[in-house]
């Protein structure tokens, strides 16, 4: 079972690669193989937030209206690990 | 519209507290060339662009500088915690910390506050694009003196792993020709 932090990494290198090719797709909107390519990522960042959203809460208020709001229950990116 | 996503684009996980290290990669948040100036830049100047491609890459550009921004804040964040009196005192931290203690406040390393004068909105989609294209290697560079002062040398964001910007300027300049 991959812990919070192997999640989040995962979960960062797909947002990292989708910010990328949206760049390059906004200049390149025609791009077949990058359209495909930014769909694959796509599909699996979504799997990975999913993932990761069980382990470690809410990435967003979309699933932050939990059996109480849990948007400030986890710790906050910026805080230093103990 | 903006909907914040609760993480960081990049991990940072500072291991040593170091005011010294502070007190020079503050200028990657408020200094001119610093990811606040890029933010507003980019995101001031897609009004006047008159290409809707164009006009949502500056947005997207724009959005992820705030990510910069972020990362850069954490850093800052990490590295000033926990750190003694003595430890500040005796750095060059110690001038910042008189009057924001340990608060995370948008300045340049050599003590001038961020200024809106550090980046240009002028209304014409090509003289911005032109000081687009010299913000970026000049953010670059800022980023590669605060590595040689690092002690022990920067992993991560601070090192090659970040934006990059090269791929991001040939992208620019090839829809520019």
């Amino acid at each position: 079972m991959p812990d919070r932090r192997q999640l989040l990494l995962r979960l960062q290198e797909l947002s990292f690669t989708l910010d990328d090719v949206q760049l390059y797709l906004d200049t390149h909107p025609r791009d077949a193989e990058a359209l495909s390519y930014f769909r694959r990522v796509q599909a699996l960042r979504g799997e990975a937030a999913r993932e990761y959203e069980r382990e470690a809460g809410p990435l967003t208020r979309e699933t932050a209206a939990d059996e109480e709001w849990s948007w400030g229950r986890e710790a906050w990116p910026w805080e230093r690990e103990a | 519209m903006w909907i914040y996503e609760r993480k960081l684009q990049y991990p940072v996980r500072i291991a040593r507290p170091s005011a010294r290290l502070a007190q020079l990669i503050i200028s990657q948040f408020g200094g001119p060339d610093g990811e606040l100036a890029a933010s507003q830049r980019y995101l001031s100047q897609r009004y006047a662009m008159p290409d809707r491609a164009v006009a949502g890459l500056l947005t997207d550009i724009g959005t992820e500088e705030m990510a910069h921004m972020e990362m850069v804040s954490a850093i800052l964040h990490q590295l000033t915690a926990d750190l003694s009196l003595e430890e500040i005192a005796g750095s060059p931290f110690a001038a910042y910390f008189v009057d924001h203690t340990t608060g995370i406040w948008p300045t340049a390393a050599a003590g001038v506050p961020f200024q809106a004068t550090e980046f240009q909105s002028k209304g014409d989609a090509l003289t911005d694009l032109a000081e687009d294209m010299a913000a970026e290697p000049a953010t670059a560079q800022t980023r590669q003196n605060d590595m040689k002062k690092a002690p022990g040398g920067c992993r991560g964001p601070i090192g090659s792993q970040w934006v990059d910007l090269r791929r991001h300027l040939l992208v620019r300049s090839g829809y520019c020709r």
